[in-house]
């Protein structure tokens, strides 16, 4: 009963990129889980390893140069990772879907969108022609599409529309995780307003599970129940919304917040964090923070940091807690 | 007695297309004193780095006067112009296509010095690069390095010296982090903050992130397809928006703080492009509390606070919407 | 006074060209290509070192014609008793410096059109030379060659300049396309703003930015324009008898064919040969010029 709720499993993945003269080692050592019907935030910086993590999960990894070093990623109680190509592409588009950032490149220009969301049907659905376009128009009403549209040619779509005609594409057949990766960094906040909200809407309808890979964590606030924080391939923290916003504990995530203008007090100071994200073909042996790190100590360069347990979900990745004393400077953020 | 740096008075950018006459930019004025911050904030085609770019004539302004430390730019000659850029610089969008992919960080660097004769001498502007290279905050050892391989805060960097190796009076900042990962946008936002207590300048911050602009500016323009709709300083905008796309378009910043719950107003349908306008107001038909006044003439744009403008016809009448 | 050391001298700058040479040195078919090149380059500079042009190219011994090849003739002789081994050697002048001569010419020509092409887009100086060009392109490359040969009259001169002609076009085309790139990029609006000229920053920014796939288009036409070469040369055409030149040799080796194949065989494996090695290089450098291309 307990197992069956655990929609999507993923456990110690390792992915690295194999390069003629070098090793990217993009993600390491992932491990997470999304129960049926809610939203796990991935928050990170460029090149942290979000998009490879989801690229894992639907077997995409690009091989040559990607190869998946170890992890077993279950998906509904099946082992994605041993699946044939062809068992895959079952399971894409039905079980599983995916959004990407940009909604310009990934519809095909030469059909009408009503051919592109009834691709999906047809394939997945077995259902005839006529049927599946008839589904299509229906699914493009859901996202707030008038419904003659479906024979209209994705340039004839506003960037927002196209986005929705991916959201429309990517539920049409009911998939039970949705893995959106940025799907409304190319829009205007207007138009993110709208689609965020469409999502938000649609996921408590049809009741699926969400990983949203995103670098803005006011998004994550609006729409996540659960909160990864990635950097340089590693989870490094993670717990629910609450935890993460309320009482974040890794240095890391202190100094993302940190690095926001405050929307209450518009004069204070940015507080950066300095230096740069380091070199993902040469990550030192410890803490991959550790040099950005204001907490650190040499200890952190040496050794890699562990999982700190505070209790249910909440864990973070680092050496300083070694010390019960220690604590971070962000303070806990308690509600009357 | 306020010490105005820059006066744009009426000005007006319309490119022919196909399907009429774009009205990008569409009699935007506005002045700015010295060592300020005007923010101008808007959503993509509002007609903002247009403007941006007609300051300095990078694009031809179609009329209008840019009254800049007392000389009309607009009526200068191109070789005038060309001088006359030394004093207003701008910071581009991406740090990727900014810099030449062909020159070092010394020559992109010494490039805007030599092609303004203002040091002679290999060693002397080589001197004066390394010091403009420690104050953008990039480390001597990268003086020789190709833009591809450096990150894009660094590339940014770049360009912030170039822009201040003139020593400019105005900076026109074309959002200049909005390709950057957040802990390095808050790197290159301090860094702008502290050349401008240190060297006295004046920027115009051009952005659609209203969280940077708010932090940054003095006072804010919010613009909506070519046309100014709102004008006010910061505080007074964030406090008391008044017209409803400013409305909207705050309430819609995704805010990272759990104890913030805000009422989100959902603009209904997309934004047009600025081509053969009727005579309305250009937001009639997104907008969501309209008066009968609104579909027939397009508002100005008028003080109805202190200091705090509004092109919105309920606004005039004193009834805040 | 002592002089300034420069600190820019004691950081090591990697030149792009250093690059290029690295990633394109991992390349085995460009390097076989350049290879070859290099060989056959020298030579053509070396052919009056090798072979003796009165004696051995030109020069007749009809009671040597037809040989089949032999240890004194490596690939036989012709019907006029000249050995073909040496006439090759001394063709590779011909080959060679009409490729390059010719698509010098389309370069000069070409580039220039083009960057004005690409750079003062949508005015009347870009419908002109886009027209024009269209026109020429629109012209059988081979036609129009014989066309200026035939006008011009047939000699090494004249077919250079009708080889580099009908090459103009895709010249135009590739710079302007290139410049049409480069032009939107920021960096041409940031050296406006610290006040560059228009000319500086064409000839500064611009072509320099250009370069990688026009010298990649000048490698395959090179190749092109040596068939072109050979073709008006079989023609008779081209480089007047009795030079050696390969095309023509070819032309000569037809009327014995069925008896003495190798006559044609081996100038036409020579072609080939000078072909796919520009060819291979050519492909190597577009790979090499811009990795984002290798996956």
């Amino acid at each position: 009963m307990e197992k069956n709720k655990i929609l999507l499993d993923v456990n110690h993945l390792t992915v690295n990129y194999e390069l003629e003269d070098e090793t990217v080692e993009a993600v390491r050592d992932v491990s997470l889980y999304i129960e049926r019907g809610k939203t796990l935030g991935l928050v990170g910086e460029t090149g942290a390893g979000k998009t490879t993590t989801a690229l894992a999960i639907l077997n995409l990894i690009p091989d040559p140069p990607g190869v998946i070093k170890s992890g077993k990623i279950t998906l509904d109680g099946e082992n994605v990772l041993e699946k044939s190509m062809k068992e895959m592409t079952h399971i894409r588009g039905k079980e599983v879907s995916m959004i990407f950032q940009d909604p310009m490149t990934s519809l095909n220009p030469v059909f009408t969108v009503g051919d592109q969301i009834a691709e999906a049907l047809m394939i997945h659905e077995k259902l005839d022609k006529s049927a599946a376009f008839k589904k299509a128009q229906e699914m493009l009403e859901i996202v707030g599409i008038p419904g003659e549209r479906a024979g209209e040619y994705p340039h004839q779509f506003s960037g927002g529309m196209k986005q929705r005609v991916v959201i429309a594409i990517a539920l049409a057949c009911n998939p039970q995780l949705l893995i959106a990766d940025e799907p409304t960094t190319a829009l205007d906040v207007t138009i993110q307003a709208q689609v965020l909200d469409l999502m938000k809407e649609l996921k408590k309808r049809y009741g699926m599970a969400m990983l949203l890979i995103t670098h803005d964590l006011g998004i994550i606030a609006e729409t996540c129940d659960y909160v990864a924080v990635m950097y340089a391939g590693q989870i490094i923290e993670r717990g629910t919304l609450e935890e993460i916003f309320n009482t974040a504990r890794h240095p890391y995530t202190e100094g993302l917040f940190n690095s926001l203008p405050n929307i209450a007090d518009r004069k204070e100071r940015l507080k950066p964090i300095p230096g740069l994200m380091p070199d993902p073909t040469k990550l030192p042996k410890g803490c991959a923070f550790a040099p950005r790190c204001p907490y650190a100590s040499a200890s952190c360069i040496e050794e890699m940091p562990e999982e700190v347990h505070f209790g249910g979900t909440h864990f973070c990745r680092c050496n300083a807690y070694k010390n019960p004393e220690f604590r971070i400077e962000r303070e806990d953020i308690v509600y009357e | 007695m306020s010490d105005t740096l820059l006066e744009v008075k009426n000005l007006k950018k319309y490119f022919k297309t196909s399907k009429g006459l774009l009205h990008a930019v569409d009699d935007v004025s506005f002045t700015i004193e010295r060592g300020k911050t005007l923010g101008i904030v808007g959503e993509s085609g509002c007609g903002k780095s247009t403007t941006g770019r007609c300051i300095m004539r990078l694009i031809e302004p179609t009329s209008g006067k840019i009254v800049f430390d007392g000389i009309d730019l607009a009526t200068l000659s191109n070789r005038q112009m060309r001088k006359a850029r030394k004093d207003i610089q701008i910071i581009f969008q991406d740090p990727f296509s900014s810099l030449d992919p062909r020159q070092t960080v010394l020559q992109a660097i010494a490039e805007p010095i030599i092609q303004n004769k203002l040091i002679k001498g290999t060693a002397a502007i080589e001197k004066r690069v390394l010091e403009l290279m420690e104050t953008v905050g990039l480390a001597e050892r990268l003086i020789n390095s190709y833009p591809h391989e450096l990150d894009g805060g660094r590339r940014q960097r770049i360009g912030i010296a170039r822009a201040l190796s003139v020593e400019p009076k105005l900076i026109i900042c074309d959002e200049p982090v909005s390709a950057l990962d957040v802990s390095i946008q808050a790197q290159i936002l301090n860094l702008l903050e502290d050349l401008q207590e240190k060297l006295g300048l004046t920027y115009i911050f051009i952005t659609h992130d209203l969280s940077v602009v708010n932090h940054f500016s003095d006072d804010i323009a919010v613009m909506y397809l070519g046309k100014m709709v709102e004008k006010a300083p910061a505080e007074e905008l964030f406090a008391n928006p008044m017209h409803p796309y400013t409305k909207a378009l705050l309430s819609a910043i995704p805010v990272p703080d759990l104890r913030y719950k805000q009422e989100r107003i959902l603009l209904k349908g997309e934004i047009t492009s600025p081509v053969n306008l009727p005579d309305q107001c250009r937001f009639f038909k997104r907008c969501y509390s309209t008066c009968a006044k609104c579909k027939g003439k397009e508002p100005e744009l008028l003080e109805v606070r202190p200091n705090h403008f509004v092109a919105c016809h309920l606004c005039e009448v004193g009834t805040n919407a | 006074m002592v002089k300034e050391k420069l600190v820019s001298k004691q950081y090591r700058k990697r030149s792009r060209a250093g690059e290029v040479w690295h990633r394109l040195r991992k390349n085995k078919g460009a390097m076989a290509g350049l290879a070859i090149i290099i060989i056959l380059a020298l030579i053509a500079i070396f052919a009056d070192v090798l072979v003796d042009y009165d004696t051995d190219v030109i020069g007749m011994t009809l009671k040597d014609r037809l040989q089949h090849p032999s240890k004194a003739h490596i690939m036989g002789t012709d019907d006029l008793g000249r050995d073909i081994f040496s006439r090759l050697i001394y063709g590779s002048r011909f080959s060679l410096s009409v490729g390059v001569v010719a698509v010098a010419i389309a370069v000069v020509v070409g580039v220039i059109l083009g960057a004005f092409a690409g750079y003062y887009t949508g005015g009347i100086v870009e419908d002109i030379i886009m027209r024009f060009t269209d026109i020429f392109a629109a012209v059988p490359n081979m036609l129009m060659a014989i066309v200026i040969v035939a006008a011009l009259g047939a000699n090494t001169l004249n077919l250079m300049i009708s080889v580099g002609v009908t090459s103009i076009p895709q010249f135009v085309r590739t710079t302007r396309a290139a410049v049409l790139t480069v032009t939107g990029q920021e960096y041409i609006e940031s050296a406006r703003a610290i006040g560059e000229s228009e000319t500086k920053i064409i000839f500064k920014h611009i072509l320099p930015n250009c370069l990688s796939p026009i010298i990649v288009r000048v490698t395959l036409r090179v190749s092109s324009a040596i068939i072109s070469a050979s073709s008006l040369s079989f023609l008779g055409l081209g480089v007047p008898a009795p030079a050696p030149e390969w095309g023509s040799m070819l032309s000569s080796g037809r009327a014995y064919l069925r008896g003495y194949s190798y006559m044609t065989l081996f100038p036409g494996l020579a072609i080939m040969i000078t072909v796919l090695a520009f060819n291979m290089v050519g492909d190597g450098l577009r790979d090499a010029l811009d990795p984002k291309l290798k996956k």
